[in-house]
Order: structure tokens, then C-alpha cells, then sequence
């Protein structure tokens, strides 16, 4: 099946990847797209993106502003791999899966010819360093009017190296591809040091339209090897025209007429290097005009193209390993939170066993009943740090349905009041009677009003005055729903207001897991809502969690109808 | 009911106050929990508890440890705490509850509070 996804690299969405099959997404502000934008500059219904002759079309909805793709306005567009597509402030990296899978195909479309091979009688007859002067642009424009100037190359070149790539294998494709375009060569591949075995491997093949797809690319061993170790490139001699070749057994039996082959310095090491090289006969070429073969300043210019994506590929490798630092380290703070949040759960568990054991040693069923009451007090607690913690993991769309706000605080109301009794907290609710029914995810914002209610009873608990009052509401003007919690705690210190929503932190130490108002927090977002605190230093705190409400129809017509 | 024998629970989950009570009470102990942010200004109001179980996972504030340095304390914790008195005990995280009822009659038994 076709497989591709779209990346958000800028946006309130911000890191949310979707998938995109065979089915059309619909892209868009409103309730009922695949890819819902919380972004104001977006329409209701923006773009669309369909899968037709097996690749995928982005299509303009008639936006209000318009749908571009790497910069240009477009109507309709079909998408390549790495394209980037912009509806109103947001950027959507294009991936195409097919692209990834194919990489590990590479390998078996490049043939590394072995050292001593007699098919491999390849011939220097021109080598650069990697300092040698690109040749003025003019000169270059004037020789040749089909090709770009060298700078334009490099300026292309530049940009790819600069645009956000999902891999490795995906950027040098795209500097492949354009390298191929810019130099007229027929075939060419990328050749990297596995910085690991230090074997060298194929990365990426490109081939020029016309060229037998499924053909191998036979690379000159000696090439390459002579490449490595003087850290030069190279031109090789028009095989098919040398007469030291044997026409029947040599490069030529490979098509190869021409190729070069130049190093992929980076900034302390070789890191590869690209190969290209041209099949097409002579005679051909120059009945479409072309160049009958490569020039000394393509020869520089793929030098200079070798060391951008040197950089590039020493810059990927830089994040990569930065990326992978930064993610165990969050895995490492991950285990030790979660862990201690466990071993709180496990000693609650204990306690309460030990007085079951107690009372059915002693026949005091009023002690079982007690620790039974710990246990499954404890029970919960599991149940709600697993719920939050797949809240809180999962790329998750909310499942939207009609339903009353006012009925979804009530039952987290009477889920939490003997919770609010144990600790000697009074628990107040005053639901809006005149809130309409509406279209929310009724699981998702049950789940954020029972965190912050949980959090309420918490702070307030051992207060004197020890009152949690929930409200619901609709703000008309701005069309807002609307869930606030008010309680007589502590209240929060300036200094930690900042930090409240950030994922493992708690202010209730071993009462709190850090997860609850974060995906409180997660759950709004997916609304198109926000959570605002107000708190004052031992007057306690308020949470207002409020979204806009998605449903289509007038908020009076949805009150009469339903 | 022996008056003096009086255990404060600090912090942490209610579970340790509700099994504290369950145990002790009915041989003659008082179990009462304090917040965190509570305890401090609880010291300065009245007579020091015998026994102060201090959950330091639960507790920012290093001084409320500090100000209950006349009663036998006992703390429970992830982690040993960095200023602990030779009188004092330590247990860590999860520990088994008839070791904490242990350690708690032995004070009772050893030592009143000052």
C-alpha cells in the first residue's frame, strides 16, 4: 500500500506527523478534516491531498490564502518527497515512504566494481584538489547555454542542503538528483564511509530519464580507492573512444563512456564520495546539442557540490547525534519519574495488603475493608497514570462527538466527591444551564477537568477553608466553551508558574506524576483551546480551560435542536 | 488512650496516615498528617508529637524537617536523606509496613518527646 505522511515543521501543530494512505485528506481549521490546523490564516477547508496514479496530488480548496508548495502558489500540485507545503502560517514537510523504503535497495543498484576487475580498466586523465578555483561564471554560461551556471547550481545545491530533510538518504537524493540535472550526466550515486565498519556503501542512485531503472551502475573500484586516498577528484577518459580499451571487455561493456568521481570532504574527515557518469553515445549527444562529454569546470564545480554535501551529511550527523543524546535523556527522566510515581503506587499497595493480611489474621473485617479501600485507592491510580500516559505518548486525533459539557464535569464531579470527602474538602459545581450540546471529544476533556480537579482537592487538602468549585460556561462573543476549576490552596509560587505545564514536573512530590496538567494541557490543544492559571500566594488558584466551539451551526441553533 | 503517645504523619499519600491509624490507634497511639506546607507553622502551635514520620519525596521545603528536631523522627524516602541525626531513622522506598510500625513502637517505647 502507498504510504506517505506530512510533517508539521511550523505551526501551532508544531511536530505532529499524519499519515496519508489511498483515502483524500482534507486539510483545513474546521472539525471535520483528516488534518485539522489550529492556525487563523487557514480556511475552514483549505487543500486536500489525493492519491492517484500512484502519487500523491496536493489540491487548493479555494482557500482564502492560498496553498504554496516550496514557495510557489499553487492550484493543483503533485508531491514529490520533501516537498514543502504551506497553508497560512504552517509547514508541512512532505514525505514519501516509498522514497525511504527504496533506500535499502541502493546497495543492490550500484555494483562496486573489486579491485583488479577486468571489466574495470578505467583511465585519470584529469584531477582537481579540493582547493581549486571554481571557473567565472560567464565563462561557463557562454560554453554551454543548456546548462545553468555553475553558481546557480551551487545556489540550488545550497537550499537543498538548508531545507528540512527527514534523512539522511532523502537529502542526498535531492543534491543527486539536481547535480545529475545541472552537470548532463546520465547516471550518478552517492558512496559513504560507514563511519562504524569504515565500509563504503552506496546512499543514493539517480539516473537520468531515458536510463533502464532497474539497470546496476557499475563504479570503478580504482576510482574510487585513487579518490580516497589523494582526496582529489577525478575525470575518466571516453573509454569507448580509447584505443587501450578492449571494446568487448572492458568499461565499455558497461556503456560507460565518461565519469567522475570527486571526495566528500567534510570538515575534520572524507566522508565519501560522489561518482557520476555519462552512457550516452557521442553521436546522440550531439544531435540534441549537448556536450559530447564532461568539462574540466563540471569537474571543479562537482568538487565544490562533494564538499556541500560533505557538510550537509556532517551536519545531519551532528543533529542525529544530538537528537539521540537529548532523547535518552528524556528516556533516562522518563524511567526515574515514572518509576517513583510506581514505587508510590506499590507502597500504597503494601500498606493497604498488610492491613487485609492483618484483619483476616485477626477475623477484623472493619481493618480488611480498610486496606481493601487503599488497594483499590492505589488501583486507580495506576489506571489513571497508564490513561494519561497514552494521552500523553499518542499523536492522537480527539473523537469528536455530540455531547453535553454539563454532563461530562457532572460525572467527573461524582467521581472525584468521596475522594473530595476523604481529604475534608467540599466540592462545589455550578454547570451553566444554559450550555448547549456541542461537539467535543467528551473522553479527552473528561479526562483534562478530572487531572486539574484531582490537583484542586490536592492543593486545598489540610486547608482551613478547603473549597474546589468547578464552573461551565460559554463565552458568546468569542464563542468559547469553557471548564473552570477555583480552589482556597496555597496557590501556585510565581516562580513555578512557568514551569506547571512542562511534562515531569509536580509541585505534590510523590503525589503527583508531572503528567497530569501536561496532558490536560495535550487534550485542549487537540480543541484548538488553551488552559490560563491564576493564582495568588495563599489565596488560592483558578484554571480556565477553554476551546472554541467546533461545531459548524449558530450555538442557539445547536441548544434547540438537540 | 495514652495521650502521649502521638505520631504525626508529614506529606506523602494519605495510605500511610489510613494504615498508621488502622494499626496503632487501637494500642493506645495518635495518628494525625500534616501537609508539607502546613507542618511548619503546626510545630510552633503545640506540644511536639512523639514519634514525626516525615515523607521526604513529598516535601520541597528542607526546613520542615528541621523544625521538628524535638520529636523522635523517622523519615521514609526514594532517596537517604543528606542531614539526618544519629537518633533519627531512615526507610527507603518501598519499604514493608510492619517494619515502619516497628521502628515507630520502638520510639514510642524508647524515648518521649522533649
Amino acid at each position: 500500500m502507498k504510504r506517505a505522511s506530512l510533517l508539521v515543521v511550523q505551526g501551532a501543530e508544531q511536530g505532529a506527523r499524519f499519515e496519508l494512505g489511498i483515502e483524500p485528506v482534507f486539510i483545513g481549521r474546521g472539525v471535520h478534516n483528516e488534518i485539522r490546523l489550529h492556525d487563523t490564516e487557514v480556511s475552514r477547508v483549505h487543500a486536500s491531498i489525493q492519491f492517484s496514479n500512484d502519487s500523491f496530488t496536493l489540491t487548493d480548496r479555494k482557500s482564502s490564502n492560498g496553498s504554496f508548495v516550496n514557495g510557489k502558489s499553487v492550484s493543483i500540485h503533485p508531491l514529490v518527497d520533501g516537498d514543502q507545503i504551506q497553508v497560512g502560517r504552517s509547514v508541512l514537510l512532505f514525505s514519501d515512504a516509498e522514497h525511504e523504503d527504496r533506500s535499502h535497495t541502493i546497495a543492490d543498484r550500484v555494483q562496486l566494481l573489486q579491485r583488479h576487475d577486468p571489466t574495470d580498466r578505467s583511465s585519470i586523465i584529469s584531477r582537481i584538489g579540493q582547493d581549486s578555483p571554481l571557473p567565472p561564471v560567464a565563462i561557463v554560461a557562454d560554453e554551454d547555454a543548456h546548462s545553468p551556471s555553475n553558481l546557480v547550481v551551487l545556489y540550488r545545491i545550497t537550499e537543498e542542503v538548508a531545507r528540512p530533510t527527514v534523512s539522511m538518504d532523502q537529502l542526498l537524493q535531492r543534491i543527486l538528483d539536481l547535480t545529475i540535472e545541472a552537470i548532463g550526466a546520465d547516471r550518478g550515486c552517492v558512496l559513504l564511509t560507514d563511519p562504524l565498519t569504515g565500509e563504503i556503501r552506496p546512499q543514493a542512485i539517480s539516473q537520468h530519464r531515458g536510463i533502464d531503472q532497474a539497470s546496476r551502475m557499475p563504479v570503478s573500484r580504482t576510482i574510487v580507492d585513487y579518490v580516497f586516498k589523494n582526496n582529489q577528484g577525478v575525470r575518466t577518459a571516453d573509454a569507448q573512444h580509447d584505443s587501450r580499451f578492449d571494446a568487448g571487455r572492458s568499461i565499455v561493456q558497461a556503456g560507460i563512456r565518461e565519469a567522475m568521481c570527486v571526495p566528500m570532504q567534510g570538515r575534520h574527515e572524507l566522508m565519501g564520495v560522489i561518482y557520476v557518469d555519462i552512457t550516452t553515445p557521442v553521436d546522440q549527444l550531439l544531435s540534441t546539442g549537448k556536450p559530447a562529454g564532461f568539462r574540466e569546470d563540471q569537474l571543479r564545480m562537482l568538487v565544490a557540490i562533494g564538499r556541500q554535501a560533505a557538510l550537509a551529511v556532517e551536519n545531519y550527523r551532528y543533529q542525529q547525534a544530538i537528537v539521540k543524546a537529548e532523547r535518552l535523556a528524556a528516556m533516562g527522566q522518563t524511567i526515574a519519574t515514572l518509576s517513583h510515581h510506581i514505587k508510590n503506587i506499590l507502597q500504597g499497595i503494601r500498606g493497604g495488603s498488610y492491613l487485609i493480611d492483618m484483619g483476616l489474621n485477626d477475623h477484623n473485617e472493619d481493618l480488611v475493608r480498610k486496606g481493601w479501600h487503599v488497594v483499590e485507592k492505589n488501583q486507580n491510580k495506576i489506571y489513571n497514570l497508564v490513561m494519561d500516559m497514552l494521552t500523553f505518548s499518542k499523536e492522537r486525533q480527539p473523537a469528536l462527538e455530540r455531547a453535553n459539557l454539563n454532563d461530562t464535569v457532572a460525572d467527573v464531579i461524582e467521581l472525584m466527591q468521596s475522594r473530595a470527602a476523604e481529604c475534608s474538602v467540599i466540592l462545589q459545581y455550578r454547570p451553566d444551564p444554559n450550555l448547549a450540546v456541542s461537539t467535543f471529544d467528551s473522553e479527552g476533556i473528561h479526562r483534562a477537568v478530572l487531572n486539574i480537579v484531582t490537583n484542586a482537592i490536592d492543593a486545598v487538602e489540610g486547608s482551613e477553608r478547603a473549597i474546589v468549585l468547578v464552573e461551565t460556561g460559554h463565552q458568546p462573543d468569542s464563542d468559547m466553551l469553557w471548564v473552570a476549576v477555583s480552589d482556597t490552596g496555597p496557590g501556585i509560587p510565581q516562580d513555578q508558574m512557568g514551569k506547571i505545564f512542562h511534562v515531569f514536573e509536580s509541585t505534590k512530590g510523590a503525589r503527583g506524576t508531572g503528567l497530569g496538567l501536561a496532558v490536560s494541557q495535550k487534550i485542549l490543544r487537540e480543541h484548538g483551546g488553551e488552559i490560563t492559571v491564576e493564582s495568588r500566594p495563599g489565596e488560592g488558584s483558578r484554571f480556565t480551560l477553554a476551546w472554541p466551539r467546533l461545531d459548524d451551526e449558530p450555538s442557539s441553533t445547536a441548544a434547540t435542536t438537540e | 488512650m495514652d495521650a502521649l503517645r502521638r505520631v504525626l504523619v508529614i506529606g506523602g499519600a494519605s495510605d500511610t496516615e489510613t494504615v498508621l491509624k488502622a494499626v496503632l490507634e487501637p494500642r493506645g497511639a495518635t495518628v494525625e498528617r500534616s501537609r508539607s506546607h502546613r507542618a511548619k507553622s503546626r510545630s510552633a502551635a503545640g506540644p511536639s508529637p512523639e514519634v514525626v514520620v516525615i515523607d521526604l519525596d513529598a516535601e520541597h521545603d528542607s526546613g520542615v524537617a528541621a523544625c521538628w528536631q524535638k520529636s523522635n523522627r523517622v523519615f521514609i524516602g526514594s532517596n537517604f536523606p543528606t542531614s539526618i541525626a544519629a537518633d533519627d531513622r531512615f526507610l527507603s522506598k518501598p519499604f514493608q509496613f510492619p517494619e515502619l510500625v516497628k521502628v515507630i513502637e520502638e520510639l514510642l517505647e524508647a524515648r518521649p518527646a522533649a
